[in-house]
């Protein structure tokens, strides 16, 4: 299959003072993280909240809040391009045109201001050789797709009149109007309710099917959603790639420890005193990180040679790769 | 139709709707807007020069055309005295007449050879708020000083808004080094002495209408950047200027389509109580006599007329003014409240 966009070794630190001491502390918010996306698939990232899932998507666009925030080194891959040599007008056409990005914030993601037709058209206006009007067609026939009915009529309305389901779809609808390749959705879902939730993840696979998308990268902490609607999965902690593989594969033997701690912890789970099980201690600040593998102090499963060194990410079976000493080269098949 | 119903869910329109609820203000800015309308017509209405004469068959329009007096057949040179000639007219009793204006006084002319007292001269049925102490009508000058007090509040406010939201917007758009920058000299800026500095100008240079705009803009535009630049932080860090950024939208139009139609709301609750503070300033400038020079029709300089005299025997040039003044500055801060009150979010006022 084709690669549609590669990441090459992106590392992106922020950098901070410490509040005591005064000095600088480098935050490795994404580290050395490598992904390809292939075309016509949804890749699914997971981890849980700091896990670095945003930064690696923010990175990509080059959102990430300078000069707090860089990409330090690293490359992306865009169709063949690395796009990180981009900057200002360059960066604009692939903004929205080839790449988008939709956000969590389903209530401010819209100008209170400005219509709805304002703001779709604006995109293909932005990106399209088109007529205002018929950029407002195009809107309207985008509307009716993502399944708002009277389409015609309501892209006159503002965006308050709208509920937060229905505005997750027009922010969809204004991510595809310029028609790009590949959609960043990032928690897309996470502020609906469990139906709502539901509708636009099917909506989301029937745009997949129907238009010239191509591929997504769905950004969320849900495994369940992951493994009903993605193709592929990365889980990441502490801003490394911990395993990648098909869905499938992961969800019937997960291999790292971290991901299983992931599956049981589920809802639909239950060990025999009938209780969800939770994986033990908390997400590891980013200033205090452990030496050796970075889940070793939450893991149940360490050697003494995790608190020492960092595991590689290895293919332990085809297409599914591994960062755990429990695996070695060696292992495979 | 279906134009109509967008419009009736826009921001704008609800908060229309809200500052209509607002009666005082809703009535101080009908008020305001019909007699600032009107003080554009003075000349037509309050004028020495009549609308229409008819001399000799023939029709003259003086408001709109200088006619020298021998045009008339009486004196020799400058203007005839219309009010003289309409009473000769009568005398003579043929066709010709003068048509006046509703009232014959004009705003600069002085009334001198008419008078037949030293001015200035109280209230009379003749003058309605007597003369000043160049024997001017009071009447006359107070209208056309409102039309210059508005006039000059609307402007001075209006072009150091502008510039000060145009400067408010770089800043916390760019953040960083250009805010840094830009904050520090609007500090230094507005640490300048005020008061001094126009003293001071204006003693050098005689400043006319539109240099004097021109000055207090200069001087003015810092206080609304402040506010417009909080906003405009506060707006950017929004997603929908995330989401518009990702798209590929250019800054500029980000800055002038989202975040400066979402940052409004300090302007517009700022502008009216800036006017009034703009009106205040030119009319203590007038009254020191750094404002606006003879004889341009002014507010200050009569109550400049009335205290200059030790004992309170010109109390019409003190309080028609004044009256005059505080009337104008009350509707508009009652425009300011509605305005307030409709950019507020809350639905309803805690204290009603």
């Amino acid at each position: 299959m084709k690669k549609i966009l590669q990441i090459l070794n992106l590392k992106t630190y922020f950098f901070t003072a410490d509040e005591k001491s005064n000095k600088e502390i480098v935050l490795k918010a994404v580290d050395d993280v490598s992904l390809d996306v292939y075309e016509d698939e949804i890749l699914g990232i997971v981890g849980e909240s700091g896990s670095g899932k945003t930064v690696t998507a923010q990175s990509i666009m080059q959102l990430i809040p300078e000069p707090s925030g860089k990409i330090v080194s690293g490359e992306i891959f865009y169709k063949g391009e690395d796009i990180l040599k981009r900057h200002g007008e360059e960066l604009r056409k692939i903004r929205g045109k080839e790449i988008a990005y939709i956000f969590q914030e389903t209530y401010s993601s819209l100008n209170p201001v400005l219509t709805i037709e304002e703001q779709i058209c604006e995109v293909i206006t932005t990106h399209l050789d088109k007529s205002y009007e018929e950029a407002a067609e195009i809107s309207a026939g985008l509307l009716e797709s993502m399944g708002i009915k009277d389409a015609a009529d309501r892209i006159k309305d503002y965006p308050h009149q709208f509920s937060g389901g229905m505005r997750q779809r027009i922010a969809l609808a204004m991510a595809l109007a310029a028609k790009p390749a590949l959609l960043i959705a990032d928690e897309p879902t996470t502020m609906l309710d469990v139906t709502i939730q539901k509708q636009i993840l099917d909506l989301f696979l029937s745009i997949k099917k129907n238009k010239t998308l191509t591929s997504v990268i769905f950004i969320t902490h849900n495994l369940g959603l992951v493994s009903k609607y993605c193709d592929r999965v990365a889980v990441m902690y502490a801003g490394k790639i911990q395993e990648i593989s098909a869905v499938e594969e992961l969800i019937k033997s997960p291999l790292h420890p971290y991901t299983k701690g992931l599956l049981y912890a589920s809802a639909f789970v239950k060990d025999k005193d009938n209780k969800v099980y939770t994986i033990p201690g908390n997400t590891p600040s980013l200033k205090e990180l452990p030496q050796g593998c970075k889940f070793c102090n939450r893991c149940t499963e360490t050697t003494d040679n995790c608190f020492i060194d960092e595991p590689p990410l290895i293919e332990i079976k085809p297409n599914h790769f591994v960062r755990c000493h429990l695996y070695r080269e060696d292992d495979i098949k | 139709m279906m134009k109509q119903q967008s419009n009736i869910n826009s921001l704008f329109h609800k908060r229309w709707l809200k500052f209509r609820l607002h009666k005082r203000g809703y009535y101080s800015l009908y008020i305001t807007v019909i007699l600032y309308a009107l003080s554009f017509f003075l000349p037509l209405l309050v004028n020495k020069d009549p609308l229409l004469v008819r001399y000799d068959g023939n029709y003259y329009f003086p408001v709109f055309k200088y006619y020298s007096a021998t045009t008339f057949n009486v004196g020799s040179n400058g203007e005839a005295n219309y009010r003289k000639l309409k009473q000769s007219f009568k005398v003579k009793n043929n066709d010709d007449f003068v048509l006046m204006p509703f009232y014959p006084y004009g705003p600069t002319e002085n009334l001198l050879d008419e008078l037949n007292i030293i001015p200035p001269t109280k209230p009379s049925a003749v003058n309605w708020f007597g003369t000043d102490d160049r024997g001017r009508d009071v009447f006359a000058r107070v209208l056309y000083g409102f039309n210059v007090s508005v006039s000059f509040g609307l402007l001075v406010t209006f072009f150091s808004f502008l510039l000060g939201t145009i400067a408010g917007a770089l800043s916390g758009f760019y953040g960083g080094k250009t805010d840094m920058f830009f904050q520090r000299a609007v500090e230094v800026w507005a640490a300048l002495p005020f008061l001094y500095l126009i003293i001071i100008l204006s003693s050098i240079i005689t400043p006319g209408f539109s240099l004097l705009t021109f000055i207090l803009v200069l001087l003015n535009w810092v206080g609304i950047t402040l506010y417009v630049r909080g906003e405009v932080l506060r707006e950017k860090s929004k997603e929908y200027v995330f989401a518009s950024y990702v798209s590929g939208s250019s800054k500029f139009r980000i800055i002038t389509k989202h975040i400066l139609p979402n940052s409004i709301s300090p302007i517009v609750t700022f502008a009216p109580f800036a006017v009034v503070g703009n009106i205040a300033l030119l009319v203590s400038l007038d009254f020191l006599g750094f404002g606006l020079q003879p004889p341009t029709a002014s507010w200050g300089q009569l109550i400049q007329q009335g205290m200059s005299y030790p004992t309170l025997d010109r109390w019409w040039l003190i309080i028609i003014p004044l009256v005059f003044q505080f009337a104008t500055l009350i509707l508009i801060v009652f425009i300011g409240e509605g305005f307030r009150d409709a950019f507020d979010s809350k639905q309803y006022s805690r204290l009603k």
